[in-house]
């Protein structure tokens, strides 16, 4: 019995994919209770086809709309490999609060593909740039210590405090839509609480606080944030056991920025010059410059650009089996229920096309002769929020049991 | 039969699938007792000879650049293997009176783009395949012997084991490997690849093992195939047919000879950006290849090799492996370009004019490249532990 319920207590930390805002706490089956001494591993396995994200007016909207038809998706598969110990290497000395509380220490990695599909592709290709990643991500390092446990008749409960720090190792591309890693610092203190009611009901909940550093080198034409706003973290997840194997869980997540995300480095433009009917669709501009000369030039202002922050909402439904006392296979689903992705507003100059006397036959800028604006979209890990569920399998394995 | 009105004009090529490449195992399809195994190989393939459409074989891997081209690629592999029971003592039918394996396979890729056709593409150094080298693709695989156990132990009694074996195995490749766009060559493939094997293991004498595998993949659809979309967008799906026969010399020592055959369909591309070289256009125009979709009639090869195996105590198998091409096809399709004039025009805007171009004779890279250079591995495979590592593994209970 007491094997089992250590099996249970799974990770403090989890992370959902990279094309999603943020790090989302997202909740698992008595994810912060005490967990016996000793060491843990587990693997995750998500995949995703995200066909819509939400806009700044908390409206969802098909991926790449309005520059492309609906239909077009990303596909995301993410594998995250976890190792966990838990101990007290302070239990022989006199050391105050240490001493009678354990602590644990994790390490999680990451792999990931993601790959928009053609459309996307082909629109990416006209401002030179890619669509796809694939490889490894950033790297999690967290260390906490667990509060003492308390009983009030039937229940149980105890609390935990940990910091996580995301070190930026993983694949970065600045010509690509979707990236691996980040390419920027994180320091993620959170606090966490555990109850556990006639030991059936298990209530798990965290309060957490996202510090982000700096993107100097941001990618997609520097839609990607250079100053990514801050997180808040919220989550609680209810679990039920049915009995010594079989277990469910509901749980609800909630993120949102502290501010905006500030671009400083827009350059998102047009390989070669393009018609008018061509760059006016691709940026969907409504403007009279849309039926002018022949090929124009854009260039974007160089400006900081904000959005109006981020946030997300999350409902997560699992079920776990518990396996020769030894391993977890869980089974997850998470679907967005809200959430306000990253808009800007971008100025571009608007320059007409002249003929080349160095190259004849080809075309070089003029004179400006208008400024327009097109709303672009910030993408990936710290602008966009995935309106599209994802699922989620889990395996948890005891190698030494404590 | 296709015409071409100019010579072939062949592209860079790219690794071939990671599933074809691996180094062979001494009993690949044999039941292993329960518990956990680490494969090992190091590779190395020099990549400087290739099959052309027309299964000929010639030197480099693009000899219409008018230079010797070439891919070198080593490798690094690291598969665990775990060899169990499941549900023993649930009475679950199918499983629970078999063993079962799953196998997680990884590697760290080394690849690069060298010779005169890199030179002639223009491509920046930094461009030139190290950008695609890292992380390969992961393969994992999940089986059943559906005939056969472990030698001396069937589900825990003592009894006659089998001289024989039949499994049946599930696998996918996850893209998550190293895959740069522009650069001719990578480390993984951007696709995921399905496939089903049968694998049939024997003992026809003694000291020999005989291992015969049936292998069937499919592939999913790679959106940004690299290189300009030479590679290809949708892989025809592959039958494989793998033979090895190893015979013990002396205590520690085997000596074997495998080999393997393989037949894709058709791959298929679409709306490749350039080619290398490309054909010159007439003065103020530009060539442009037509957008669409093209094909191939597949890629096909066949190869063979040997392998030397020493046992080192109980729980290591070091080998030493060698395979060479025999045949093989790589898959071609012919590009035709259109000039715009003026060079840089739109077609549809205003004083662009756009006629009908050359055609040429374009290379497939990547998976569609059957490669005829020699390949060497060392491989090594250690056994964790001997024994159960559960605490019953289909057991009897006898009552108090």
């Amino acid at each position: 019995m007491h094997r089992m319920r250590t099996l249970l207590a799974l990770s403090v930390l989890a992370v959902t994919p990279p094309a999603a805002a943020g790090i989302v706490f997202a909740p698992h089956l008595a994810e912060y209770s005490r967990l016996a001494s000793g060491p843990y591993t587990e693997v995750s396995f998500i995949r995703s086809r995200i066909e819509e994200s939400y806009d700044r007016e908390g409206q969802t909207l098909p991926l790449g709309a309005p520059f492309v038809k609906p239909g077009e998706s990303i596909d995301v598969s993410l594998a995250l490999l976890k190792f966990l110990w838990v101990g007290n290497v302070f239990r022989d000395t006199q050391v105050p609060l240490l001493k009678d509380r354990p602590q644990f220490c994790r390490v999680i990695a990451s792999l990931s593909h993601q790959q928009a599909s053609g459309a996307v592709t082909d629109r990416s290709r006209l401002f030179g740039l890619t669509s796809g990643a694939s490889g490894l991500g950033d790297l999690f390092g967290l260390c906490g210590i667990y509060g003492e446990e308390h009983r009030l008749g039937p229940l149980k409960f105890n609390g935990l405090f940990a910091t996580t720090v995301k070190v930026p190792v993983g694949r970065w591309d600045e010509q690509a839509l979707l990236n691996s890693g980040t390419h920027y610092w994180s320091v993620i203190p959170q606090l966490a609480l555990h109850a556990n009611l006639w030991g059936r009901l298990f209530i798990d909940g965290t309060l957490a606080y996202q510090a982000k550093g700096h993107n100097d080198r941001p990618a997609y034409g520097g839609l990607t944030p250079t100053h990514p706003a801050d997180f808040r973290n919220a989550e609680i997840n209810f679990a039920w056991k049915f009995s010594e194997r079989w277990y469910v869980d509901l749980g609800y997540s909630y993120r949102e920025s502290v501010g905006a995300n500030r671009y400083e480095q827009v350059t998102v433009n047009f390989v070669d010059p393009v018609p008018p009917e061509e760059a006016c669709d691709a940026l969907s501009l409504q403007d009279p410059v849309c039926a002018a000369a022949n090929v124009f030039f854009l260039e974007p202002q160089d400006r900081v650009y904000r959005d109006e922050g981020v946030r997300g909402r999350l409902l997560t439904a699992g079920a776990y089996y518990v396996y020769r006392a030894s391993s977890v296979l869980g089974l997850r689903i998470a679907q967005p229920v809200g959430g306000r992705g990253s808009q800007i507003d971008v100025a571009f100059d608007v320059f007409a096309g002249e003929p080349d006397p160095e190259r004849p036959g080809r075309v070089r800028r003029g004179a400006q002769i208008s400024t327009t604006t097109a709303t672009l979209n910030g993408v990936q890990e710290a602008a966009a929020v995935s309106a599209s569920p994802y699922l989620e399998l889990r395996w948890v394995h005891l190698f030494w049991a404590p | 039969m296709r015409s071409v009105r100019r010579p072939v004009a062949l592209v860079m090529a790219l690794l071939a699938g990671p599933a074809a490449a691996e180094a062979p195992r001494l009993g690949a399809y044999a039941p292993l007792h329960p518990g956990l195994y680490a494969h090992t190989s190091l590779r190395h393939d020099a990549r400087d000879a290739s099959f052309d459409a027309d299964g000929q074989r010639v030197r480099g891997v693009a000899p219409a650049s008018g230079g010797e081209t070439r891919f070198p690629q080593s490798a690094l592999t690291l598969a665990l293997e775990w060899h169990l029971p499941l549900f023993e003592l649930q009475e679950v039918p199918f499983f629970s009176g078999r063993h079962h394996l799953v196998r997680v396979q990884m590697q760290q890729v080394q690849t690069e783009a060298r010779g005169a056709l890199v030179d002639a593409s223009g491509l920046p150094v930094e461009a030139r395949g190290r950008e695609g080298s890292g992380l390969g693709d992961l393969q994992v695989d999940v089986g059943s012997f559906l005939f056969g156990s472990p030698v001396g132990s069937r589900n825990g009694r003592e009894g006659p084991a089998l001289p024989w074996a039949l499994q049946l195995r599930l696998g996918v490749d996850i893209p998550f490997g190293v895959y740069a766009r522009d650069a001719p060559v990578s480390a993984g493939d951007n696709t995921w690849a399905y496939r089903a094997a049968l694998g049939a293991h024997a003992r026809p004498w003694q000291g020999a093992l005989l291992d015969l595998g049936l292998r069937w993949q499919t592939y999913g659809v790679n959106e940004e195939p690299l290189f300009g979309a030479l590679a290809p967008r949708q892989r025809g799906s592959s039958v494989a047919l793998d033979l090895s026969l190893s015979q013990r010399l002396a205590p520690g020592w085997h000596l074997g000879v495998y080999g393997e055959a393989m037949q894709g369909a058709d791959n298929r591309y679409r709306n490749p950006r350039f080619s290398v070289p490309s054909p010159v256009p007439p003065a103020g125009t530009e060539a442009v290849p037509v957008a669409g979709d093209y094909r191939d009639d597949g890629i096909r090869s066949v190869r063979a090799g040997l392998s030397l195996y020493r046992f080192v105590g109980q729980r290591w198998v070091a080998g030493l492996h060698a395979d060479g091409a025999i045949s093989g096809r790589s898959g071609a399709f012919d590009l035709p370009y259109e000039n715009r004039r003026p060079a840089g025009c739109q077609p549809g805007a205003i004083g662009c004019t756009v006629s009908a171009g050359e055609t040429v004779r374009v290379d497939g890279l990547g998976p569609a490249r059957a490669y005829a250079s020699t390949r060497y591995h060392l491989s090594l495979r250690y056994q964790f532990g001997l024994g159960d590592p559960y605490p019953c593994t289909g057991c009897e209970r006898s009552s108090p």
